[in-house]
Formats: structure tokens, sequence, C-alpha cells
């Protein structure tokens, strides 16, 4: 596709004592492009971003990101280099305003003005935010709450952002909204590692698409070709809507 | 006699709070009531006295080097005793903790010896007369330092990058792990702050209780307000030690020697028996 990697994941394996979450899993993340990662509960996708973000550490393979090694650093040092992670069901501090959540967002960085503008950037694309700039973050609906982890993960300022479920148990509204804005960030250039349940969303904005099954790379194809088929889903999702538990 | 039983209660009172303080900042970093903070206070206290001989009585030199040194103290506890345990189960941290309580002051009453000893007060204790109540400068010096810390710990928290990440991190350590946030910074500022926080309560509190190894009992004071406020509360920490600070002096002062000891476990008893979560506790809760 596009000449050189972002991201280039080499035979990947992680885990959480005995139980094996990825199974040398080897993908690439060039430039400018939404990646989806699918994949049935407990096939592995979030503990593949956990590895990238440094809170798992990877029992074997390698992860290059922009040419620098990323298996051995910790995460303070991660986000700095461009990577951002937006966790599953949001994560925001409930107790701190909107403003210190996104504030947090921009804690690697020490440029107060550019700080300011991102900020100014994060209440102009999501509107709502702005007049609950100084209340809780627990206060907030859970498509608020989205936002605002999203514009966290942004404040970053990362070449690589990676979303774990941003549309997880919200109203289809707002998951319109939410992708609109994926969309929006993807053609200012940024880079989008999308984890989805949601297949039908992930696969009318990404670019490529990776499968997971059982901690490996089942699938690897352009999302074009497997638009508005339901083949994804039924090979490889275990069938759609399954209770979530245990997500590993 | 009223009036200025209730000014020394909230004197006392506001030592407790700060050591209260340090309790808590300590478990909202990393869940563990760290047992050690009254003996934090002693060893503090007692390097003050050492460091107020060393240079010939002089407050001015002599609290800034306790200070850095209680905080390289309590540093360096975390750093070696309780940072090997990360992960292991929160009972045999606390229990750490108070090992650590005996280590310090078995390791004190060697340094220091395990006498009584006088120490001087760092504002006046001649009284004089303020809306016609007798007080003394120590005890108006008290409040007042201890408003100051605490005006400071405000800032700190609410209006500084660190201060704002310790709050993101005592809530949830995983995203503020994604923020870039340093969690073994974040220990190292919670036992670094809360050791100077001990050391300015003992530097305080000592002219009325002298110095000695078992000092630190004063810890389980604070502990009581602590809980009496709704442990992990800032507010909750100041309000319930002042309150205890304030009944204990009352009760010395009306009731029969018998009773005086009772009537702050009574006011604990009863608070936690009304609200179980204490004055400022909050409930419980989670919103997905």
């Amino acid at each position: 596709m596009t000449p050189a990697s972002l991201l280039t994941i080499h035979d990947l394996s992680a885990g959480y004592g005995a139980i094996r979450a990825l199974a040398g899993v080897s993908l690439d993340v060039p430039p400018n492009r939404i990646i989806a990662v699918l994949g049935a509960n407990g096939a592995g996708k979030t503990t593949l971003l956990r590895c990238i973000s440094g809170l798992v550490r990877p029992t074997a393979g390698r992860m290059q990101f922009l040419g620098q090694d990323l298996a051995r650093i910790a995460p303070e040092v991660i986000v700095p280099l461009g990577i951002s992670h937006v966790p599953e069901r949001r994560q925001v501090f409930p107790s701190l305003t909107v403003l210190e959540n996104l504030k947090m967002g921009a804690f690697t960085r020490r440029d107060a003005s550019g700080i300011t503008e991102d900020l100014e950037r994060m209440f102009a694309m999501f509107p709502i935010l702005r007049p609950r700039a100084r209340q809780l973050a627990g206060t907030l609906s859970g498509g608020e709450q989205q936002m605002l982890a999203i514009g966290r993960g942004l404040m970053a300022r990362p070449q690589l952002l990676m979303l774990d479920e941003p549309s997880l148990g919200l109203a289809p509204q707002i998951v319109d909204e939410i992708f609109r804005v994926l969309g929006v960030l993807a053609d200012s250039g940024l880079t989008l590692m999308l984890i989805e349940q949601n297949a039908a969303k992930a696969l009318a904005v990404a670019h490529h698409v990776y499968v997971l099954q059982n901690g490996r790379v089942a699938l690897s194809a352009p999302a074009e070709g497997l638009r508005g088929t339901t083949r994804v889903q039924a090979v490889y999702l275990g069938g759609g809507r399954r209770a979530r538990a245990g997500e590993a | 006699m009223l009036g200025q039983q209730i000014i020394s209660g909230l004197a006392v009172g506001a030592v407790y709070a700060l050591v209260a303080l340090g309790f808590i900042i300590i478990y909202k970093a990393t869940d563990v009531v760290n047992f050690a903070q009254g003996e934090m206070m002693m060893v503090g206290t007692f390097l003050c006295l050492s460091l107020l001989r060393f240079f010939g009585g002089s407050f001015l030199i002599a609290v800034p080097l306790t200070l850095f040194a209680a905080a390289v103290i309590g540093i360096t506890m975390e750093r070696f005793a309780l940072r090997p345990l990360i992960g292991a189960p929160l009972f045999t941290i606390v229990i750490i903790t108070i090992g650590l309580s005996m280590v310090l002051r078995s390791v004190a009453g060697v340094i220091w010896t395990h006498d009584i000893f006088p120490f001087p007060a760092i504002f006046s204790e001649r009284p004089m007369h303020v809306f016609g109540l007798v007080v003394t400068p120590l005890t108006l010096g008290m409040v007042a330092t201890a408003g100051v810390v605490m005006a400071l710990l405000y800032v700190f928290f609410n209006h500084t990058r660190w201060g704002t990440a310790m709050r993101a991190a005592s809530e949830n350590q995983t995203a503020a792990i994604l923020m870039g946030i340093s969690l073994r910074r974040v220990l190292t500022l919670a036992w670094g702050i809360s050791a100077m926080l001990a050391a300015i309560a003992g530097i305080l509190v000592a002219p009325m209780t002298n110095v000695h190894t078992n000092m630190g009992l004063i810890g389980i004071k604070a502990f009581a307000g602590a809980i009496l406020g709704g442990f992990g509360s800032f507010p909750g920490a100041v309000a319930g030690s002042l309150l205890l600070g304030v009944t204990e002096n009352l009760a010395a002062g009306y009731l029969p020697a018998g009773l005086r000891d009772v009537l702050p476990a009574l006011l604990i008893l009863g608070v936690l028996t009304l609200r179980p979560t204490g004055i400022f506790g909050q409930r419980v809760r989670r919103r997905l």
C-alpha cells in the first residue's frame, strides 16, 4: 500500500500466567490509514493493544514504531514517541474534571501553548464537552465519556491512535458521531488502529482489516472486499453479539 | 475557659490532621494504610531536635533540613521496603508497614535512647490575650502552620501537573500509565510528601508532648481522625482530626479522669454507627 510502515509487529506472543493471549501475531500499520482489528471475545485484540502501549510485556516477538524497538520500553516513554491508547470501557478519571482529564492526556508534553491550542481543538471537535469543561468526568453520559476518552488520547498529539471498542455500549446515533470524528481524524493524516465488535461499522471506515482468532491472525485483507458481506461476521466473530465476559 | 479549650483542641487536632493527610496521600497512591506514619513523625522530630542542637537552636536551618531528611527517609522506605512488594496482597504490605514502624522505633532508640526529651517551641509559649481569650502563640502557630500546609497541598493537588497526575493515578492506575504518568514517580512523591507532613506535625506538637520513641502513638489518633472524617477524603481527614482534637481537649477539661480517654472513642463509635462511611465519606459509586 504505502511505502514505509509506522508500526510493524512481528511474531508477537504474550500471555497472562499460563494463558496465552497472543500466539505469534504479525501485522503492519502503514501511515495515514485506519486499520481495524476484529475478532471474537478473547481473541487477543485488547492484549495486542496493551503490548503496543507497554502495559503488557510480550513474551516473544518484535514491535517497531518508526524504526524504534518498543518491546522493552516503559509506557511513559512510548506515549511521547507518538502512540496513544484509548482503553476499553473509556476509563476516564471520574473525579477529575473534563478539562483535567484532557490535560492529563497531554501529561508528557511540556509545550504549554501547544496544549492550550489542542484543548481548543478538542472542544471544537467535541462541542458537547465545552460547556462541561468544569464538570467531573464521572457525571458525563457514556457517549460523552467516550468522546472525552478520545479527546484525552488525542491530547498526547499521537501519530498512532489506538482505540479499544469505542462504540461499546453506546446508542447508534452516538456511535455514528464517533465514527464520523474518526473519519475526520484519519483525513487529517492520523493513523488509527481500531478494535471493534461492530464489524460493519469498522469495515465501513477501515482501509485494512486484521481478524484475530485465538491469538493468531486468521485474516489480513483490504476492507473494501469485505464490506457488505457477512463473511467476516459469520466465519470469524463467532456469530456476533455474545455476552462479553473476561475479554483478554 | 470553653473557648480556650476549643482553641487548644483545634491546635492538637490540626497536628492530627497533618499526620492524617499523610495517611491518606499514601493510601490514595497505593491502597495501603501506612502504619509507620506515626513513627515517621517521631523520627522527623528527633532529627529536628538533633539538628537544632547542632545549629545552635536555629529553626530556620533545622526545619528545612529536617523536611529534606524526612522526605529522603520516606522515599527510601518506599523504594526498598515496599516497592519490591508491588503486586503482593494488600495484607502483606500492611504488615510490612507495621514492621517498618517497629524498625523505626528501635533504630530511633539506638540513636537517641528511649528517654524523654523536651523540645523547644518554634512559636512562643508566653500566654497572650486575644479577643478575651488567653492563648499562646504556639497554639495559634500550630493552627496557622497546619492551615498554610493544607493550602499548599490543595494547590499542589488541584493546580499542578504532578498533583493532578497523583489524583488521576489514584483513580485508575491503568489509565494513568496510558497517559505516560510514571507510577514509580507517584509513589515517590506520595511517600516524600507524607514523611514531610509527619515531620512538620511532630515539630509542632513536640513542645507539648516532648520527644520520645513512643511518640508515634499520635499516629493512631490521626488514623482515628481520618476514619472519623471518612477515610480517603482530604477535607474529611481535616474535619475528623479537628473534631477529635477538640473532643479530647473538652473531655480532659470537663470530665472526671476515668471518662477522659473514653469520650473520643465513644465519638468515633457514635459517628461510625450513624454514618459508616465517616463524616465526608462517599459511598463507592461506579459508573460505566
